[in-house]
């Protein structure tokens, strides 16, 4: 019995009409069977037909019928649980069942028959019948079984003629309670599969990487594939955005809306032969997700619950100062002339400081006094409450949250049709008082067969989203002065981290306590409450699938899906909140002047600034909206003769994705005024001159057409050769035909080692199979100029009136602009040992990216001094290994173990790009011929000055120098740390169970990387700041340059002095700043108890189950530098969260 | 069998009509881009194709205008390099604004806006509708290769103009990267402008243009026609071109009004004034992202004291006083300028953003004085002096044509060339020319064209000469474009 038969397993009738059917007799027992035992036929009258044909060898005689007897029994898995949909087969009297919902089977067989049974997903069983009437079979789950099939989301292909680098990943091994992302699931579970959580934050995906990066402008993200459908991103986000948090991050996985829950399984192609009918778009490797399907039988219902909570980040954890040590800090500032109370009144941002000023400066009438004395004693009073403070910013803005998730899941069917439902609702109060998260999804999924040749199937899924978050707006960069900056930060966690324990978020009173920030009033616990992101996406799916058989070896299959799926993210900031303030913040004509939110009107060149928005608060709108169609028609031929096997599967596809994306700026809402808008005319004359539109709206067209063959052949069970050729056409190039197509191809093959007679009877092996595999591969580079690109773009006039609508020159035309291409060549070996209790599998590959895009420096004659072109070439190798074994299996006691390892390395062998220094170091890395991709450099850190502790480095000249041009070309002096992404990945985890208990830990880990560390070095600090407790350690008398490389605070009149040097902000991309970025996390642990089944069949229930989980509870490992901070988090503000903490109740109910 | 061969065939049929279908398919636009199908986009098109940085700052430092403020630059300034290597005639490559690569990079950028659109109105069908923006095209493209012939080549001289090195002279839109481009001469680079500048200035419309005072508009077509046959000493022509610039030749009411509404307006109105399209002098005004109007003030070489004292209070032969509003800022006396230049900030970010000014590439002043030049050079001394008497009558305090009035005679006396007044004369409009246009890096172009040598001293007191034929005038040719084959200039 081969895996043809897996490929028919169709619900179909019992074949009533087909004249190559059974005989009528053998067909009225069949169908008394059928109705006697109430158990599902799930068979096609062909594999009837065709077993009738080919009896099996060695079988006895056919024998009359009035000789068979009824076998009956009962088949269930290792635990002990019944297994529906089992297919058995009687070796002579011919006669086949299915396993009803109790896993009972009754047969017709000869007394000396031999029953077969098998199980998707478990390895096959024979048993002798024996003359015995009654047969219990335990069937073993058999991942690495023999007859498994590689699902590509093209083709289902038996195992062991597939010679490609494939893992899969059953839905229920990699699932962690409490994880609602299923990309984050796949962390440590696959070899070579690199999952790092640059922000964990609801909705935000992680980056991804399949066997590293191929390209060096691209995203490098592999190919997400629902039941066969590729899955567009609403939103395209690039690999340095994902890192940014910007609210778009929380908005671009298109795969935060799938519930985990209905997830059957999971396949990561890797290689060239894996990913061959991808063609042009899996350069990065394709991850297939297969979602429930009905089943026949009885109906079943499943209930899965989480409850958790996510524990509140604590100081103790980071190395921040407590108010004390803080105000001491602050006392040297103010020595050092920065917090001059003449000076401070009019800064933007006050603390402590700033309000004494504040305070000594207001008369009150009623006391005729001021609100404080300018004595010793006053102000050392007003301090001293301040130096006690010791606000834990933690607990003012973060909550041990409840989080819950309920999925009620419905499944059953006929012959004629099956269908599984699933409902699914989240809702997170969240971790800081900012978040919230609801989500709703629904699956339904139907199969209907007409015919013995016809049949259909539908699904139709959805998810809706409703998410809070902090108010914020996107992040720019800054590459004058080297910074990342977004205004209007209030990110709970980075507040907490950077914010001074002085300050203090209530008054003695218990009223919220402001201070100033942009010249206005700022409480973070308002701000959070009038200053909100409120996001919510609609996503529907629709898709259908028809397959028709037109002859017994040929098969016509169509796929079709539409998609349309909305995001809309709306700012609410209200009238009081800090932000809408600051555009009012206009005390003296110097904070005036120095206020960049009012309004210099050219047109009035005498007048003051002026105030833009009067009154109200901002309502911006910025949506994103997706309409994608997906169609497929293909054929496939399958036929044996002999011992040879030929598969041959010819197709054609084609995508239609236009994404939206439209915008609206409001001014002058007014929340608390029932909703009025009254704006201010200065506002729009401001956005006109400054070419901020208000409102805007963009689209993009992505269209697509393939074509595809592959041919399998398979010889003797042994030798299997596999080709496949695809062309790609798409628009994104730009109108050009000349770059439109591509084609690409791959060869491989695979040897079945164990079943050469030299093999076939070592007992201890069970399998041995080699690979090899060689092809290209390709993907749509960052470029879209095979025409010239021009846009609409407004003049940039000083006055409105003259101002006209342009158009630029974006790109040139580049005619020879083509596809980012790969060869990748991959051998391997699988083997199963020990009656498949040590599995293991090994990968080598080599990659050879070419004609990948990178900026390269032209003569400037063509009217563009950096161009985009096909020209750089990437090389990268690596290995993978899995170790899986079953120490101990017995009933009792069971130990199970799996180790993945992945190495990664590349390196750009032709780049000629012209990178800035600033690009080299900053946290996400750069791109440097002959190093690798997202390389981290750094600025040489050469100690401090003698006599004022400022840093020095070596500048862009070769000389030591406290200044540095960050906009500089000559990168030659950067000391290179190593790879952002890091060359070493894996994961290992251990379940244990004794009884009906089981514990499963999961580590993951990660090695050859670095990363930056946080920026808290700068050149002046206000009294908002926080400071990590490096800062006991920093420079303060002349010759502490010798003990300790943290600079010192500055003075005030050597910070006038300093020109445009920027050394402490050069100071945080300098060696003096970078950690290793290798850690091992213990990810996940989780205790399972699974009740016995006597003791709920009580209370009529089929299945429960409890688990108590905990995921990201520590770092095992991690470089003692890092202080606190997670390695993979980057703090980026905006809405990114690190990994939390996360504790889950579980709750598994079948009925 | 055969019905299902049929079957089978009937598929791959359909499969194929997808296969022709699948290229209509895919010619859709990715995105949001546009092209040049109408002659208003064409129009739109070519508000790029003027040069969008600015030659102030290196002409103006490499200038006699430039001298040491005795104070190293300032930070707000930002990269001082392009004011300290311009006035030590110091090649490098730099990609910061107001350096000759990045106004080598602008000259060039506008040349492509200007071919393709150019490309865009030959492909068109009905070429007359594009008639006015081809005018346009074909002078904006004239115009910016002759700026880059004029900074980067030896100066026009008939006797080697055949030999001298040119600049890529560019007709078409680049589509390959980094295809080969040639120096040739300079020769040939005056005769394509020429070439371009006669078939475009006919076909100027000014009905066509929305704002007309960024456009190649008919006064401005005309004088640049005019600076362009001054430089090439076809002084005929030149007269020429700057007789039809004003109908008239009413220069008087379009200079800018410096003796009478600006002489009380506030230094912010005067800023406004100067770049402003609504002043009549203003003919061309270029977008132009520049730092000149933030850096000029805190640069180590500019306008100081002595020269400010040299060119504006030492007397002129109108012995009446000039109008110019001279400031000085903070406590150093040598920090001269006057309020020229408004700068917008255009934010691309919170805190961060591109300044652009608005220069004026030509001025009512400039036709003015080209008109005289080439009166005096063609003989009609008479009508060079009533045009600098039209000038002055703008520029003296209290002018009164009976005493401030200046003749040839006069002319002559003051510059003791009673020998010769044509050098008088035309020293007397250089002059002009140099307290007119401080400040604008229109010095340079007179030092060039004039061959006048001049004298740098650094801050270390070392001395600069640079003779009238010195090979240091012409800019060096930008490293990357000397990487991709074109020949340095020589040194």
């Amino acid at each position: 019995m081969n895996m043809d038969f897996y490929r028919t397993f169709r619900i179909g009738n019992v074949c009533m009409s087909t004249k190559s059917c059974v005989r009528p007799a053998a067909m009225a027992k069949q169908l008394s069977l059928v109705i006697t035992t109430a158990f599902i036929l799930v068979l096609t009258a062909n594999r009837v037909a065709t077993a009738q044909q080919n009896p099996v060898k060695g079988g006895a005689a056919f024998t009359a019928r009035d000789s068979s007897i009824i076998v009956s029994g009962k088949v269930s898995d290792e635990k002990g649980n019944a297994l529906p949909g089992v297919v058995v087969r009687a070796a002579n009297s011919k006669k086949a069942a299915v396993t009803g919902s109790l896993g009972e089977f009754s047969i017709a067989a000869t007394p000396n028959d031999r029953l077969a049974f098998t199980f998707i997903g478990y390895a096959a069983v024979v048993k002798n019948v024996d003359g015995s009437k009654h047969l219990d079979v335990i069937m073993k789950q058999g991942a690495k079984g023999l007859n498994e099939v590689i699902v590509t989301g093209f083709q289902e292909i038996d195992k062991r003629k597939f010679a490609g680098a494939s893992t899969r990943l059953k839905a229920e091994d990699i699932r962690m309670d409490g994880t609602t992302d299923i990309s984050r699931a796949l962390e440590g579970k696959a070899a070579g599969v690199s999952i790092q959580s640059v922000s964990a934050t609801f909705g935000s995906a992680p980056k991804v990487r399949i066997r590293g990066v191929t390209s060096l402008t691209g995203e490098n993200k592999p190919l997400w594939v629902v039941d066969g459908i590729a899955l567009e991103d609403v939103i395209d986000v690039s690999n340095d955005q994902l890192s940014s948090g910007d609210p778009s991050t929380l908005l671009a996985s298109s795969v935060a809306g799938l519930n985990m829950n209905d997830v059957e399984d999971i396949y990561i192609l890797k290689d060239a032969a894996a990913t061959s009918l991808y063609g042009a778009r899996a350069m990065n490797g394709v991850v297939v997700i297969n979602t429930k399907k009905g089943r026949s039988g009885k109906m079943t219902t499943n209930y899965t619950g989480n409850f958790s909570t996510q524990l509140r980040p604590s100081y103790n954890n980071f190395n921040i100062m407590n108010s004390a040590e803080q105000m001491s800090v602050d006392a040297e500032i103010a020595r050092k002339g920065l917090f001059n109370l003449a000076d401070i009144g009019n800064n933007a941002d006050k603390g402590v400081y700033g309000k004494m000023y504040d305070r000594l400066q207001t008369y009150d009438p009623a006391t005729g006094k001021f609100l404080l004395e300018n004595t010793q004693a006053g102000r050392s009073a007003y301090l001293q409450r301040y130096a006690l403070a010791n606000t834990n910013w933690f607990n003012v803005l973060f909550r041990n949250s409840l989080i819950q998730e309920h999925t009620i899941s419905l499944s059953g069917g006929s012959e004629k049709m099956q269908s599984y439902f699933s409902a699914g609702f989240y809702n997170d109060n969240g971790w800081t008082v900012a978040d919230k998260v609801k989500r709703f999804t629904f699956n339904s999924q139907n199969n209907y067969t007409f015919s013995d040749k016809l049949s259909a199937g539908l699904i139709a899924t959805g998810s809706v989203r409703q998410q809070e978050a902090p108010g914020t707006v996107a992040r720019s960069t800054d590459a004058f002065y080297g910074k990342m900056t977004r205004d209007f930060d209030i990110n709970p966690y980075n507040y907490a981290l950077n914010t001074s324990r002085a300050l203090t978020a209530y008054t003695d009173n218990g009223d919220l306590e402001y201070f100033t920030r942009n010249y206005a009033p700022f409480n973070v616990l308002n701000e959070l409450q009038n200053n909100r992101l409120k996001l919510s996406v609609l996503d529907l799916k629709l898709q259908g699938n028809l397959s028709y058989r037109i002859t017994k070896h040929l098969r016509y299959d169509f796929l079709g899906a539409i998609r349309y799926a909305k995001t809309s993210q709306e700012d609410l900031v209200n009238e009081n909140s800090n932000k809408a303030q600051a555009y009012r913040a206009a005390a003296n004509a110097v904070i005036a002047n120095a206020n960049r939110f009012l309004y210099k009107d050219p047109d009035n060149p005498n007048a003051f600034p002026q105030i833009v928005l009067p009154t109200g608060g901002l309502y911006n709108r910025n949506e994103n909206s997706l309409t994608n169609y997906n169609f497929r028609n293909s054929l496939n031929y399958t036929q044996t003769f002999g011992k040879h096997d030929l598969n041959i599967l010819v197709g054609q596809e084609v995508k239609y994705a236009n994404r939206q994306n439209a915008l609206n700026t409001g001014y002058g809402y007014q929340y608390d005024y029932g909703g009025s808008v009254l704006p201010n005319y200065l506002v729009f004359k401001q956005a006109s001159e400054a070419n901020l539109p208000y409102f805007g709206m963009q689209q993009t067209y992505d269209r697509y057409a393939a074509f595809y063959a592959t041919a399998g052949y398979t010889y003797n069970s042994r030798y299997n050769f596999t080709g496949a050729v695809r062309t790609d056409g798409s628009n994104r190039l730009g109108k050009s035909p000349s770059a439109r197509w591509l084609p690409t191809w791959s060869l491989s093959g695979a040897w079945n080692l164990d079943q050469e007679n030299f093999l076939k009877d070592a007992g201890k092996l069970n399998m041995l199979k080699l690979r090899a595999s060689y092809g290209l591969t390709a993907d749509l580079g960052s470029a879209t100029n095979s025409a010239a690109i021009l846009k609409a773009q407004n003049t940039y006039r000083q006055y409105a009136r003259v101002i006209e609508s342009g158009i630029q020159i974006v790109d040139l035309e580049n005619a020879d602009l083509t596809w980012e291409k790969q060869y990748s060549l991959n051998v391997g070996v699988d083997a199963a040992f020990f009656n498949n209790r040590l599995t293991t599998s090994i990968d080598l590959y080599r990659k050879k990216g070419f004609d990948l895009i990178a900026g390269i420096k032209t003569s400037g004659i063509g009217g563009q001094d950096v161009r985009v072109a096909n020209y750089a070439d990437l090389s990268s190798k690596g290995a993978e290994v899995t170790i899986g074994a079953d120490i101990i299996r017995s009933m009792d006691v069971g130990w199970k173990t799996n180790l993945t390892f992945g190495y990664n390395k590349n390196e750009i062998t032709n780049a000629k790009n012209t990178p800035i220094i600033f690009d080299q170091v900053k946290p996400e890395g750069g791109n440097k011929e002959g190093y690798p991709v997202s390389s981290l450099f750094s600025l040489k850190y050469k100690g401090l000055e003698n006599n004022t502790g400022i840093p020095l480095f070596v500048n862009e000249a070769g000389e030591v120098s406290r200044k540095i041009n960050l906009q500089d070309i000559e990168t030659k002096y950067l000391v290179y740390e190593g790879p952002v992404d890091p060359p070493v990945t894996g994961g290992f985890s251990n379940t244990f169970r004794y009884k009906s208990l089981s514990l499963n830990i999961l580590l993951t880990y990660q090695a050859g990387n670095k990363i930056r560390l946080n920026p808290v070095f700068k050149s002046t600090y206000s009294d908002l700041d926080a400071f990590p407790r490096e800062f006991l350690d920093r420079w303060s008398l002349s010759g502490d340059q010798k003990i300790t490389n943290v600079p010192s605070i500055l003075d005030a009149l050597t910070n006038y002095r300093m020109t445009d040097a920027y050394p402490y902000n050069n100071y945080n991309y300098s060696s003096a700043r970078v950690a290793d970025g290798g850690f091992i996390r213990v990810k996940y642990v989780a205790l399972s108890y699974v009740l016995p089944p006597r003791m709920i069949k009580n209370i009529g229930l089929n299945n429960l189950s409890l688990t108590a989980s905990a995921s990201n509870l520590w770092l095992l490992y991690s470089e003692s530098k890092l202080r606190g901070q997670d390695p993979e988090f980057f703090n980026a503000g905006g809405v990114a969260q690190p990994l939390q903490r996360q504790l889950v109740m579980s709750l598994k109910v079948g009925l | 069998m055969m019905k299902n061969i049929i079957k089978a065939g009937v598929l791959m049929c359909t499969g194929m009509m997808l296969l022709t279908a699948c290229n209509k398919y895919l010619e859709v636009d990715p995105d949001n881009r546009t092209t040049l199908d109408t002659p208003d986009k064409v129009a739109q098109m070519l508000t790029s194709a003027y040069p969008a940085s600015d030659y102030i700052c290196f002409s103006e430092s490499m200038s006699d205008n430039a001298g040491d403020r005795g104070h190293s630059g300032d930070q707000y300034s930002g990269d001082l390099l392009v004011n300290i290597n311009a006035y030590k005639f110091i090649d490098y490559a730099s990609t910061n604004p107001g350096s000759p690569d990045v106004y080598w990079q602008g000259c060039y950028q506008a040349i492509a806006a200007a071919n393709q659109a150019l490309d865009a109105i030959n492909k068109a069908a009905n070429q007359t509708a594009y008639k006015s923006y081809k005018g346009e095209a074909l002078l904006a493209r004239a115009y910016a290769h002759f700026m880059l012939v004029t900074f980067f080549s030896k100066t026009y001289d008939p006797a080697t103009a055949a030999n001298d090195p040119g600049i890529p002279y560019v007709l078409a839109p680049e589509k390959t990267i980094n295809p080969a481009y040639e120096r040739k001469t300079v020769k040939y680079v005056y005769e394509m402008i020429e070439k371009d500048l006669a078939e475009g200035l006919p076909l100027i419309d000014n009905s066509a243009y929305k704002v007309p005072s960024f456009h190649f508009n008919k006064a401005a077509a005309n004088a640049f026609a005019a600076r362009f046959y001054l430089f090439k000493k076809d002084y005929a022509k030149a007269l020429t071109y700057s007789s039809q610039v004003f109908p008239g030749n009413n220069f008087k009411d379009n200079l800018r009004p410096l003796n009478t509404t600006l002489s009380t307006a506030t230094r912010a109105e005067r800023k406004a004034a100067f770049t402003s399209p609504d002043s009549k002098s203003n003919l061309l005004l270029a977008t132009t992202g520049s730092t000149w109007a933030r850096a000029w003030l805190g640069y180590q070489y500019g306008l100081n004291e002595a020269i400010a004292g040299n060119v504006f209070y030492s007397g002129n032969i109108t012995k009446g006083s000039l109008a110019y509003n001279i400031f000085y800022y903070g406590s150093n006396n040598n920090d001269r300028g006057i309020e020229k230049w408004l700068e917008n900030f255009v934010y691309t970010g919170p805190d961060i953003g591109n300044p652009y000014i608005y220069v004026p590439l030509f001025t009512a002043e400039e036709v003015l004085f080209n008109h005289a030049e080439a009166s005096a050079r063609t003989g009609d001394f008479n009508t060079a002096m009533a045009d600098l008497n039209i000038y002055y009558s703008t520029r003296v305090v209290s002018y009164d044509p009976a005493f401030n009035g200046i003749t040839l005679d006069k002319v002559t006396a003051y510059y003791n060339k009673a020998a010769d007044p044509l050098g008088a004369t035309v020293q007397a409009i250089l002059d002009v020319r140099r307290s007119e246009f401080m400040q604008e890096g229109m010095r340079w172009m007179d030092i060039l064209r004039n061959k006048l040598p001049l004298t740098h001293i650094d801050d270390k007191g070392a001395v600069i000469n640079i003779s009238a034929d010195d090979p240091r005038k012409v800019l060096q040719i930008p490293q990357e474009a000397q990487a991709n084959g074109l020949a340095p200039n020589s040194r």
